[in-house]
């Protein structure tokens, strides 16, 4: 089976999916010195910690999607040839 | 600082890589991309499912060392309405955005477009180390974040 590289127009669809990603992080990392900055000794992870405490079925139905997705995405089982 | 300064020039990269590239970064055959990444899936597997245990071994330590940390949200230090507002709509709209992203990859299978799987496939053949970092990370922070200790 011949194979190709891909087509330029993938480019930028590539950095979508890891601006996303990362782009989230730094999202997060910005909002936790924001509020150290105004002196405030709970984080963005605090409150999400929080949040999961009052409602431990979306926390577990959220951790289980993105596992799903993480093995989605990475766990090889099939291949285009 | 750190962090922020790594993760703007991880996107740095990433921009300068994916910008440059006069074709695409990955191989395809019946316009799907392989997924034989120069890494084997199960150090991506097994990588994501160790960041997931070690988020959430932090954050035993973290509220050890602060219990006043164990309230759940609307609760004694948690109480504020503004942030507890806040919060809350993070949630929905992370609900909402993850329910739209969805639609979108079905969609994109019937419409012959490329899913968002196939553009992720492309970048770990591409940089199987800034994929394996994303994994991890997406992965800490879930562990960290909710699977709560006691």
């Amino acid at each position: 089976m011949d194979t190709q590289v891909a087509d330029a127009s993938v480019n930028f669809g590539l950095f979508k999916a890891s601006g996303v990603v990362f782009g989230l992080v730094l999202t997060i990392v910005a909002a936790d010195a924001i509020l150290a900055r105004r002196g405030i000794d709970t984080s963005v992870g605090h409150w999400a910690q929080a949040w999961a405490r009052r409602y431990p079925a979306f926390a577990l139905a959220i951790s289980f999607f993105f596992g799903a997705l993480i093995g989605h995405f990475f766990w090889d089982t099939w291949s285009p040839i | 600082m750190a962090t922020g300064a790594a993760m703007i020039g991880v996107l740095w990269e990433v921009w300068a890589a994916t910008s440059s590239a006069t074709q695409g970064l990955c191989k395809v055959a019946n316009g799907a991309p392989f997924t034989t990444f120069p890494y084997p899936s199960q150090v991506f597997v097994l990588t994501a499912i160790g960041a997931y245990v070690a988020g959430h071994i932090t954050s035993r330590y973290a509220v050890e060392v602060r219990p006043e940390l164990r309230a759940g949200l609307g609760q004694e230090k948690f109480d504020r309405i503004g942030p507890v507002l806040v919060v809350k709509l993070f949630a929905t709209g992370f609900l909402l955005i993850a329910t739209i992203l969805n639609l979108y990859e079905a969609r994109a299978f019937a419409t012959g477009n490329w899913p968002i799987t196939y553009y992720v496939w492309c970048g770990a053949a591409a940089s199987p180390f800034f994929a394996l970092l994303g994994a991890a990370i997406v992965a800490f922070l879930i562990g960290r974040w909710l699977w709560i200790p006691r």
